[in-house]
């Protein structure tokens, strides 16, 4: 997918104190898409968005949109509008009112400005709900509000601070469904900022994920999670195996990585990322690429000891420690018997094999 | 067992500090109703004159006036002034802040005679004449920190967000201050007009230096109260202020909590 720059932020960076909450970030967003920045908290997400916001002023640094330089521009002369944390409902103004109160300074007849309301009103499902307060309200009503009050504004990026982040968790599901079907539909672009990383993977098209001020990397969900590009990213997005080893063999399209605890590992080089003999590298596998069974497979196979089981209904979660390597290994099995026996009671001896295309090799940090 | 001997010996110090306060208060309507003119016991008999002989005092009645239109002046001018420093000192976390509140208190803890006096060689200095203007200007000074108190127990807890998206929604800071701060604070401005009134009309000490010749109640009263045959005249008065106070204290309390529980856009947990 070629990126256009409808959103484009520019070697962007800005400083709270003795920290550096934003470092440099650069990153294109293209018009119409669902973009999510991910990181945990404090990780400069909510400060980069605040900042294509206009709430907070680069310290140095560009961001445009559509073309136009917005960088030195208060929020109201932005054409963004912002889905706060908290909502931010008026709390001395109705509903209808709420949401009509950006529609002021369009300077609309009374009828007109009805209308418009009436049909955010429509567009949230809160037919009738005009008249009533903030307080009156559940909170994924709440949410909606918040939502519609900022979509009436017809901005050209909407922005959204953890906005399901105060919701119970089967809300939160039918409200993340509901916003992207919503988006795809009004074909706004989405800044959506959260820490969930379920939740930027199922709605999103692209993913930016922060830490400590940085942006360290830009995909699609799939990319993000088959192939991250550093052991923070692959270590934030799902569950990760992790050990480290040095590259023995390098070949177009095969690895081999000697390692302290495992004797050779055998593994095909993902991405454009090349890697010389020599070279320590980390070697990343996701639970679900493990496979475990009482006798030692033909490739990549490590014996451990079995530690604990989750029973997960269609999956076991296994913990299996291999002598010399620290956190043990995380393995998701299917239930259905195939590869663990039945039988296996925790301490028995077992093996751990993955094939040579189930590893993610990463430099070493 | 304890808990209750507990709950006794809290209830007798409860009566015994609300009986020392109140019952020296409660005199001055007793005697106020007592057709006598010596404050002494045994009371003589139930009267309403010294409250007819009050409302027919040309002098009272301008004295009142005189203070109303201090009170109101006062109470506008601190509140007036109190609210975008309330506003700074909450919202917007300004830097040296608690230096600031610090300051504006000090007014509280100066001697009053002390403060009517600076006040009055101020005046004279500024070549100011002694007229209501001067205790307005006296009165605005020490009801700043009673203003400042009130609004900012109202803006705490104000979500800085409102604000926000009322900018993020085409706003200017201005047109947010009334569309959005104003309303929502409306209530804590309501309580510190009615405290910051009562305050004025209350002090005697600073309008005694600056009144000149336009006085006030508390310094009509005290006037009075070299002729002892007026001095029912002023139990009456002094009554009906009592309970006029009583009812703005109250009122103003009232209003200022008002939608201050349940209205609050966060009354969900967030972080």
């Amino acid at each position: 997918m070629a990126i256009d720059n409808f959103l484009s932020i520019q070697g962007v960076s800005k400083r709270f104190g003795g920290t550096l909450a934003v470092n440099n970030v650069s990153l294109d967003i293209a018009r119409g898409e669902f973009f999510s920045l991910l990181g945990p908290s404090g990780c400069g997400k909510t400060t980069l968005m605040r900042m294509i916001g206009g709430f907070a002023m680069p310290d140095s640094g560009i961001v445009a949109i559509d073309g136009a330089d917005v960088t030195a521009l208060p929020p109201n002369a932005r054409p963004t509008n912002m889905v706060f944390q908290s909502y931010a409902i008026f709390p001395h103004l109705n509903i209808a009112d709420n949401i009509g109160y950006g529609l002021r300074k369009l300077k609309l007849s009374a009828a007109e400005r009805e209308k418009r309301i009436a049909a955010s009103l429509a567009m949230i499902k809160l037919e009738g709900f005009g008249q009533r307060r903030a307080n009156e309200l559940s909170g994924g009503e709440r949410q909606r509000v918040a939502l519609a009050r900022a979509l009436i504004m017809q901005p050209k990026v909407l922005l959204l601070d953890e906005p399901l982040g105060a919701l119970d968790k089967r809300l939160r599901e039918a409200m993340q469904i509901e916003l992207r079907e919503l988006q795809r539909r009004l074909g706004i672009t989405f800044v959506f900022v959260t820490h969930d990383q379920d939740e930027a993977l199922s709605m999103s098209d692209r993913v930016g994920v922060m830490s400590k001020g940085k942006l360290l990397q830009v995909d699609k969900p799939k990319a993000l999670y088959e192939r991250p590009g550093s052991r923070e990213v692959a270590s934030f997005i799902g569950t990760m195996n992790f050990f480290e080893g040095r590259v023995l063999e390098a070949a177009a399209d095969s690895l081999t990585i000697e390692t302290k605890e495992i004797s050779r590992v055998a593994a095909k080089p993902n991405g454009a990322r090349a890697f010389a003999v020599g070279d320590r590298v980390l070697v990343a596998i996701r639970p679900e690429k493990l496979s475990v069974s009482s006798t030692p497979a033909s490739v990549n196979s490590v014996q451990g000891r079995l530690h604990a089981v989750s029973y997960l209904g269609d999956h076991h979660l296994l913990q299996i420690i291999v002598d010399g390597i620290r956190e043990p290994f995380i393995v998701l099995a299917p239930s259905d018997g195939k590869g663990l026996d039945e039988n296996a009671m925790p301490d028995s001896a077992v093996w751990v094999s993955w094939p040579a295309d189930g590893a993610i090799i990463l430099p070493a940090a | 067992m304890e808990k209750k001997h507990g709950g006794i010996g809290l209830m007798i110090y409860a009566i015994a500090y609300l009986t020392f306060l109140y019952v020296p208060v409660l005199f001055l309507p007793l005697f106020s109703f007592n057709d006598s003119l010596f404050v002494a016991f045994p009371l003589k008999g139930f009267t309403t004159k010294w409250y007819a002989q009050m409302f027919e005092d040309e002098a009272m009645h301008r004295a009142f006036w005189n203070t109303l239109r201090v009170g109101f002046a006062a109470a506008l001018a601190s509140t007036a002034l109190a609210l975008p420093a309330a506003k700074a000192l909450t919202l917007n976390r300004m830097r040296g802040g608690n230096v600031l509140i610090g300051f504006a208190n000090i007014p509280l803890f100066v001697p009053e005679i002390v403060l009517g006096i600076s006040l009055l060689i101020l005046m004279t200095a500024a070549k100011v004449p002694l007229s209501l203007i001067s205790v307005t200007v006296g009165h605005t000074l020490f009801c700043i920190p009673f203003a400042l108190a009130v609004l900012m127990s109202r803006f705490e807890g104000f979500d800085r967000s409102l604000e926000e998206a009322s900018l993020d929604l085409g706003e200017s800071g201005w047109m947010t201050f009334w569309r959005v701060t104003f309303p929502i604070v409306f209530p804590g401005v309501v309580a510190s007009l009615l405290l910051t009134f009562l305050v004025s009309f209350d002090d005697f000490m600073v309008a005694f230096f600056l009144c000149g010749t336009d006085t006030t109640l508390p310094v009509f009263i005290w006037g009075e109260l070299r002729f002892p045959f007026k001095l029912p005249g002023v139990l009456a008065l002094g009554a009906a202020i009592l309970i006029g106070s009583c009812i703005l204290v109250a009122f103003a309390e009232w209003v200022r909590r008002l939608g201050t529980t349940g209205s609050g856009p966060a009354s969900f947990g967030h972080a």
